[in-house]
């Protein structure tokens, strides 16, 4: 045995050594992670009331889910949250970080005031925004009327975007189904994407910084204007960086909780409903009045279907266009 | 020929220059924008959280603080709430803000003035128990940093080095778990944490959060470029595998592991949900909860409001201009999870 | 260096230990002292005046250690006490509506309070004939007492009489026609610009005052056996037509409780609200104030509102005792009397009307003798767990959507009611 050997061997090491470097994060993960997703999946057959499990329902809950009129409205409502934030946040970051990236003198301060909502708290940030959003002594309404515009109820109008454009343009009548998100739930986008889009500029100014100048000396010398240099060589060369922001802006878009709970009503999902999302609705299910945590849980698994689903779709579209 | 094709250059180079010009004007422009936008809701949450409970219910709302104030007999000056204006009268009936009655003064007598009422910080802070809640959170956040940078450089170092049966599908399931986000699990985890024993303990905010995936992905892709002849090296020299981790690793990973520790602070700190579920009383309330709370009773007033959120906020936010490269890096990483 | 971190985090951890107990939860102190948690929702002058009888019950009774946690919201304090009864680990003492004590009570969760009552402890008849107008009766289920009423309000109309003089306005209205008579006097374009800068009143999205609307009006809130709406019969159209023209018209719409701050700003000439909002609005007006009764239409109405106290079954014996002890003092009547005189809230003992302190409250704001006399007629909100989740639908899709115009009357109404039906049905 020479030592070579020896370090060979202490290389492929025994699982039982292993075990011991891993054991203080996976009992937790285990613990922490592995039984409640498992337990949600269980939790769901059951009937369960007030913390005390009532016996085996089945599908009951899904049934009851696929009936539940509330529980459509909170998905319609998330979807138009998700819809009203991700290509907005998206534009506007990749707009800023291209604005960015022209070698321009401060870039530094820039960056640093644009990410500067990304650090601070949630919490915080919705008691702000509820107070610039006050249809009385919000600073918004102040400057809307001082623009000329009319003020707006914001978080307290209940009625959709669509059909308030349509009143505006005088039509007496609009199909109830097109209304749109309300206006309150619209406020509620309009801090998302605020907040999210300092984000969103870092990591598409690094994308931007990761392609190579001669990509760009190349299409000017093809004789590109500015816009043929950004379809041409940007854009494509950028796709890997945009589905990516894409994707997580969507996910974390999905699970907005904080804004809602903190900025709508009283009570919470207010005005009229039309800002409950689907993180709200599971949570008022699971933890208020007859604590249904089996019903909450059925909620939650169809969030997670969701997510995942969209997150497998989004992969393969984007994949197929994708330039590595 | 030979002429004219400089002054055609010239030609162009003058019009691409104003074009140019014209271009990193708009790029100014655009940027500068974005930049007010960004900053006004922050200096709106300070200029309200500085006004007195009488100015913040004005329409038209000010910019800087502002209080009314008329001169005493001796010469100084004294606060005064403005009742109402009579334009035609050209009198203003007022109140003095130190209390007393109201009196009717000519429209010249009250002037306007910048006035900064820092005593808000000091009445919001006593409004609730925000010591305990800063301590709180500060308690919970120190040793979840702790806790994760320990748990997670032993897995990613079993992951990254050691060769053992199911390594990659343990990992893979270790990833797998990540996607998973935090609503879909937080019921089941409320009853895990009741069969435990520790709703609205420290323990609840503390050690789910003991182990961060991500944390042992990104040092598990660091430790990967570890070259192997620094491990055979160290093992010829005697080393055993934990000191190799611990003088040899570690150190070469200081900037990841600077970048757990932000993440994990910045997370930690601003975590709502869960402790939301997971704590009933001030005693262990951290301070995102109680900043929800104070702002969720009824008749807490908007100025208040303003100031108990500026003072959540200012830690993370000093820090960030201190150190803002690296939150910036450590944040945008730790998004990166896909 | 190193060291000092460790012995930094080391002192940090015994602070934290010291401060709060490894376990968590309080429990029994070495001392003998009996400590209690008592959640509650209530929260900025309601909070301070809870604290403060907290604490001086804390003086007074030096075994017991009340432990006063405000989550904030009523909608908080129902989720917090579901999800604690759920984990097993409730509150010893909570706030809460009939409808959650009745959750509660099917959970049992909720302590039956009769042997307390006729233990030595306890209050004697004349002490329970003592208490307001059917406050005992509605938190009796099957003849049995789980609760007792804590805070309890009444609706008021609140006066500017600064603007009612300037209108030669001397009372409050006393019927629906005067209130719609004056509520159109009172709403003006002082400055001139063709826009409304003061209104006749206001009011925030409230079931409440549809109720007490519908009550004046003759109608009924549910059937008798309390198994469908009776809300949708002509008398509460009329009521909600009424609302919707008095507020749309004469007046303006907040959520939350903005109203009072535009009240306080003297724009408004009345506005209605519960007895409360004087603790909210206290020190913040510069006008002369007056308080008086609703207005009527074919009688009287005073639905009150506002929880219960209820004491969790799950509580160690000693716990529950003294948790009684704390119900029957701030039930009695001089404490009674100061919380409602600090607060607003309607005493909950007939002999609390005649203590000094309601006295001297009383000679302070004009009229409000005359609200809290409403009492006499007061009636309670339908209790069932059904109706709270119906009430909501009643506050979002009648009263909401016909004051924010999304939905005539008529169509709020019936809407409101079939959803309350369905959720009734369940």
């Amino acid at each position: 045995m020479n030592w070579l050997e020896t370090l060979r061997r202490n290389k492929a090491m025994d699982p039982i050594t292993a075990a011991l470097y891993i054991v203080p994060a996976g009992i937790i993960v285990l613990i922490f992670r592995m039984i409640p997703i498992a337990s949600a999946f269980v939790l769901s057959f059951f009937d369960v009331k007030m913390g005390r499990v009532r016996g085996f329902i089945g599908l009951a809950h899904y049934v009851r889910l696929f009936q539940d009129p509330t529980f459509f409205n909170s998905l319609g409502t998330t979807a138009y949250y998700v819809i009203g934030v991700v290509p907005a946040s998206l534009f506007l970051s990749l707009f800023l970080a291209v604005l960015l990236n022209q070698k321009i003198k401060g870039l530094g301060f820039y960056r640093t005031i644009y990410f500067l909502p990304v650090v601070t708290s949630l919490v915080a940030i919705s008691m702000v925004w509820k107070w610039i959003f006050h249809p009385r002594l919000g600073l918004l309404n102040f400057v809307f009327e001082k623009l000329g515009g009319n003020s707006l109820l914001w978080l307290e109008e209940p009625r959709g975007i669509f059909e308030m454009a349509a009143g505006g343009l005088g039509w007496e009548w609009w199909p109830e189904a097109l209304s749109g998100p309300s206006l309150a739930l619209v406020a509620v986008v309009i801090v998302a994407i605020w907040r999210g889009i300092g984000y969103n500029i870092v990591i598409f100014l690094a994308g931007l910084q990761n392609i190579p100048d001669q990509y760009y000396e190349a299409a000017r010398i093809d004789g590109a204007n500015t816009r043929g240099v950004f379809w041409r060589v940007t854009w494509p060369l950028l796709s890997p960086t945009t589905f990516y922001v894409m994707l997580s802006t969507t996910i974390v878009s999905f699970q907005v909780f904080t804004q809602i709970y903190l900025m709508t009503g009283p009570p919470v999902g207010g005005p009229m409903g039309t800002t409950k999302v689907i993180v709200y609705y599971l949570f008022e299910k699971g933890f208020d009045a007859g604590g249904n945590m089996g019903y909450a849980s059925a909620v939650a698994l169809i969030l997670f279907g969701i997510i995942l689903t969209l997150t497998l779709i989004q992969r393969r579209v984007v994949e197929s266009r994708v330039y590595y | 020929m030979e002429q004219t094709s400089s002054l055609h250059d010239r030609e162009m180079n003058a019009a691409y220059r104003v074009r140019r010009g014209l271009g990193r004007g708009g790029v100014y422009a655009g940027l500068i924008i974005g930049v007010i936008l960004m900053i006004v809701p922050f200096w709106w949450m300070i200029a309200t959280s500085l006004k007195s409970p009488i100015e913040i219910l004005e329409f038209p709302p000010t910019w800087v603080p502002t209080g009314q104030f008329v001169q005493t007999d001796t010469g100084e000056w004294d606060e005064v709430y403005v009742v109402s204006r009579d334009a035609d009268a050209g009198s203003v009936t007022v109140r003095p803000a130190a209390g007393g009655d109201q009196q009717i003064l000519p429209e010249g007598a009250v002037q306007s003035r910048a006035r900064l009422r820092f005593s808000n910080y000091v009445e919001a802070w006593n409004q609730a128990p925000f010591a305990r809640y800063y301590f709180n959170t500060i308690f919970v956040t120190i040793f979840v940093v702790i806790g994760v940078l320990i748990t997670s450089s032993l897995a990613a170092y079993a992951f990254a080095r050691m060769r053992f049966w199911g390594r990659d599908n343990i990992f893979l399931v270790f990833l797998s778990m990540m996607m998973v986000p935090q609503p879909v699990y937080i019921v089941p985890s409320y009853i895990v944490l009741v069969k435990l024993g520790w709703i609205d303990t420290y323990q609840a905010l503390i050690i789910p959060w003991l182990a961060h995936i991500f944390s042992i992905f990104l040092l598990r892709q660091h430790f990967k470029t570890i070259p192997n002849d620094l491990y055979d090296a160290a093992i010829i020299d005697g080393c055993s595998r934990f000191s190799f981790l611990w003088r040899i690793i570690l150190p070469l990973s200081k900037a990841t592991l600077v970048a757990v520790v932000i993440f994990t602070i910045v997370g930690t700190w601003n975590s709502f949900l869960w402790p939301l579920v997971m704590t009933n009383t001030p005693e262990v309330r951290p301070l995102q909860v109680g900043l929800a709370r104070f702002s969720q009773e009824q008749g807490t007033s908007h100025e208040l409001m303003m100031a108990a959120a500026a003072f959540s906020v200012a830690p993370l936010i000093v820090a960030y201009f201190f150190l803002q490269k690296q939150i910036i890096q450590s944040l945008a990483t730790s998004g990166m999870k896909s | 260096m190193r060291r000092g971190m460790l012995l930094a985090l080391l002192a940090l951890t015994a602070a934290a230990l010291t401060l709060h107990g490894c376990g968590g939860g309080g429990g029994e102190s070495t001392d003998g002292v009996v400590e209690l948690q008592f959640w509650h929702a209530m929260g900025g002058p309601l909070g301070d005046a809870l604290d403060e009888l907290v604490v001086e019950f804390n003086e007074t009774h030096p075994d017991i250690e009340v432990q006063s946690i405000s989550m904030g919201r009523y909608q908080a304090l129902s989720q917090k006490i579901m999800a604690a009864v759920a984990a097993g680990q409730p509150p010893d003492l909570a706030q809460a509506y009939e409808a959650w004590t009745e959750n509660l009570i099917e959970n049992e969760s909720a302590e039956p309070l009769s042997g307390y009552i006729a233990g030595p402890d306890g209050l004697s008849d004349e002490e329970i004939a003592d208490f307001v107008e059917g406050m005992i009766e509605n938190n009796t289920w099957n003849d049995e007492i789980y609760s007792f009423p804590f805070n309890k309000s009444v609706r008021a109309l609140y006066i500017n009489k600064d603007l009612f003089a300037e209108e030669g306005l001397e009372t409050a209205p006393v019927n629906w026609d005067e209130y719609r008579d004056f509520s159109r006097r009172l709403t003006k374009d002082r400055d001139g610009d063709g826009a409304t800068d003061q209104w006749g009143t206001a009011g925030q999205i409230s079931a409440w005052m549809f109720e007490n609307l519908l009550i004046q009006n003759g109608g009924e809130i549910l059937t008798a056996d309390g198994t469908r709406a009776a809300f949708d019969s002509s008398e509460g159209l009329e009521a909600l037509e009424f609302m919707v023209e008095l507020m749309t018209e004469y007046g303006k719409v907040t959520s939350g409780y903005e109203y009072q701050n535009d009240f306080q700003a003297g724009k408004i000439g009345m506005i209605e609200g519960s007895t409360v909002s004087l603790s909210f609005m206290e020190g913040k007006y510069t006008f002369d104030l007056a308080v008086a009764p609703l207005p009527e239409q074919k009688q009287k109405a005073c639905l009150v509102a506002g929880t219960n106290i209820v004491i969790f079954a799950d509580s160690p014996d000693a716990k529950k005792a003294a948790a009684w002890k704390f119900i029957k003092w701030f039930t009695s009547p001089e404490i009674t009397a100061r919380w409602a005189a600090r607060t607003g809230y309607a005493p909950v003992r007939r002999s609390a009307m005649d203590d000094p302190v309601m006295v001297q409250r009383f000679d302070e704001i004009e009229g409000l003798r005359e609200v809290i006399a409403q009492l006499e007629f007061a009636t309670y909100e339908p209790r069932s767990a059904a109706w709270y989740a119906g009430r909501k639908h009643l506050e979002e899709i009648g009263v909401e959507s016909a004051l924010r115009q999304q939905r005539s009357p008529r169509e709020a109404i019936a809407s409101a009611a079939a959803a309350v039906n369905a959720e009734l049905a369940q």
